[in-house]
């Protein structure tokens, strides 16, 4: 986010009001790691920086480096846990906040993080990640099963008006766990979380979609036919690309590709064991191992009966 | 809902075969004669679906059948054509038809789904609604103290509700109680439904006679299938939830909510013993009197389950952690 000049002042103006320069350094370090403020403003170590100097120097660099919600979210961390025992009450909290959100940002009480309101704009990136970025992200991945054979006997224009609606499933089960669509291919998706539990979300996500494409195949599905889909999630490291050609190509899509193409059944949905050693176990109970197929892979139950 | 098939040959072998291979009994379709349908569609064919065999009737007649079921408008209908004689199919969805079954279905038959799929497809473009004949429901705020009314009561509580107690102790669970009733006032609202009453097991709800909006053996099916993420997200345990349902129609005198006192009414006391049930947990459990109920595209997963209190019970398949 580049903020306007205005919130840019306004957060100098919180930080000089409100800490010492030792302070304000360590704040900056908490957002760029190894920030050396003597270095940057250019004082000599025997002499002091002015907090008002430390300030502008620092939202300055953040705003160069896109750091400056983290910035302010490093501010909020302070103000509500103070510093080795010590309290810090920080002036215009809540100003800067209203101005954020004015932006486009709305804070999110579960990850302590201005996330993109929704309500606003929903951008792959959240609208706060910086090319070249590593972070470890989770990914659900679906995909049709016999998208061929569908289009061939429903058409092309029954077949995608039904896809329009999975990829509707998609992005409203991720959507609403702070998830983005980062690709469709008109039969099939990736979807990607990062914020929060991101294993949960992805995992809540999956169970989501599943549920309502079993509810949807029963009332609203027009091809007189199930829509049978395979979905895998994953969790990796992944440098952010908004080339999203060049992304996939790196491991952790790739592995997350595997799990869906591979070893995942018609109508299936499954986790990899890099997801199943992050969850809760009430979630990880619900997921069963897959006989037959020697992977080690685990697949959602839903546990309905049967007939 | 009420499968109709016109046909001007009751008995004939075509029909009966691909009825049979379509899974339909007797009772799921019912086949009439013009003359019927012409003479008695606005008292006896409301809500129904209603397919013209057009090797019996041509296309003329068919047409003009549909051009008089326009008038009740919760009537659809479709077409069987099993020698592919129509000259141009699309001519049908014009004039206002819901489904075209052409010589390779008709052929194969078409199994519950896919008749399942015409008539969801048919009710959400307005026509064949699941109980058309009741009468339009004014809303919960026109009852009066004391006025009679109908309604489909669900009494929906927490499965193991004795286990849960173990595992997150006794207060949380009567914390989780509280969280479930306000939350299952704003889930039947979306059925146009109220909670009604609170007891300690669980909660008597109201829906209308008629859906509405959302079918409320729908709604509950759906929670049932999202109790994992309901128990997760909206409540936040760490240990497995469940729910189950009993749905039965009847008819009850009105109180106000919270000031309900002692009800006395046979069908409030009947949802109370069935919704009781523990050996109901994970399911939706439905009187006969509710049975009109259970939307078409929900029935393959119930089954009768012998009666209680001397009235039959549909069971849905049960969901099980």
């Amino acid at each position: 986010m580049k903020p306007r000049g205005a919130l840019a002042n306004a957060l100098k103006r919180s930080l000089y009001e409100s800490l010492d320069a030792g302070m304000i350094e360590r704040v900056a370090q908490a957002v760029l790691p190894d920030y050396d403020l003597g270095r940057r403003t250019g004082f000599p170590p025997n002499i002091p920086v002015q907090a008002q100097t430390a300030a502008s120097r620092v939202v300055d660099d953040c705003v160069a480096e896109e750091r400056f919600l983290h910035l302010v979210e490093a501010l909020a961390r302070l103000d509500r846990e103070g510093f080795m025992g010590r309290a810090f009450r920080i002036a215009g909290l809540r100003e800067l906040s209203k101005a954020i959100a004015a932006e486009g940002y709305a804070w999110d009480e579960e990850t302590s993080r201005f996330m993109e309101d929704p309500r606003v704009r929903r951008t792959p990136d959240w609208g706060r990640l910086a090319p070249g970025e590593e972070l470890r992200f989770s990914l659900l991945r679906i995909d049709v099963v016999k998208n061929s054979r569908i289009v061939r006997k429903h058409g092309e224009s029954a077949a995608s008006g039904v896809y329009d609606e999975l990829r509707g499933m998609l992005s409203r089960s991720a959507e609403r766990r702070a998830g983005r669509v980062w690709s469709w291919e008109g039969d099939g998706g990736l979807a990607a979380f990062l914020f929060g539990h991101s294993t949960t979300s992805c995992v809540l996500a999956g169970i989501a979609l599943m549920n309502e494409l079993f509810i949807y195949n029963r009332t609203g599905n027009r091809l007189g036919e199930s829509l049978k889909v395979r979905a895998a999630a994953h969790t990796g490291p992944l440098r952010y690309d908004p080339d999203f050609a060049g992304m996939m190509k790196q491991e952790t899509c790739r592995e997350a590709l595997e799990a869906e193409s591979r070893w995942t059944p018609p109508e299936a949905f499954v986790i990899t064991p890099a997801v199943a050693g992050t969850l809760d176990r009430v979630l990880s109970d619900r997921f069963k191992p897959i006989s037959g197929n020697g992977s080690r892979m685990l697949a959602y139950d839903s546990g309905l009966g049967k007939a | 809902m009420r499968l109709l098939v016109c046909s001007a040959d009751p008995g004939s072998r075509k029909l009966a075969a691909f009825l049979r291979k379509s899974e339909l009994s007797d009772a799921d379709a019912e086949i009439v004669s013009p003359a019927w349908l012409s003479r008695s569609f606005k008292t006896k064919a409301r809500g129904a679906f209603v397919y013209f065999f057009l090797p019996e009737l041509g296309e003329r007649k068919a047409l003009s059948l549909a051009s008089k079921l326009a008038a009740a408008e919760d009537i659809a209908w479709g077409v069987m054509d099993p020698a592919g004689e129509a000259e141009d199919p699309a001519a049908f969805f014009f004039a206002g038809a819901r489904d075209y079954i052409g010589p390779r279905l008709f052929k194969d038959g078409a199994g519950p789904k896919r008749l399942a799929a015409a008539i969801a497809f048919a009710s959400a473009r307005g026509g064949c609604r699941d109980d058309p004949a009741a009468p339009e429901f004014a809303g919960w705020d026109s009852l009066a103290e004391g006025d009679q009314f109908e309604a489909r009561f669900c009494y929906a509580a927490l499965a193991d509700q004795e286990g849960l107690s173990e595992r997150i102790g006794e207060k949380r669970l009567g914390k989780l109680k509280d969280e479930f009733a306000s939350f299952l006032e704003s889930w039947s609202r979306e059925s146009g439904g109220i909670l009604w009453i609170r007891e300690a097991g669980g909660c008597l709800l109201l829906f209308p006679p008629a859906d509405a909006q959302a079918n409320p053996i729908l709604s509950a099916f759906r929670l049932l299938l999202d109790r994992v993420l309901v128990g997760y997200e909206v409540f936040r345990l760490q240990v497995p939830l469940s729910f189950r349902f009993a749905f039965h129609a009847g008819r009850a005198s009105w109180r106000r909510r919270g000031a309900t006192g002692t009800i006395v009414s046979d069908d409030v006391n009947y949802v109370f013993h069935l919704g009781q049930r523990t050996e109901s947990d994970g399911l939706i459990v439905v009187s006969e009197t509710a049975e009109r109920a259970i939307p078409a595209c929900l029935q393959d997963l119930f089954s009768r389950a012998g009666s209680f209190e001397g009235r039959q019970l549909h069971v849905s398949r049960r969901f099980t952690d």
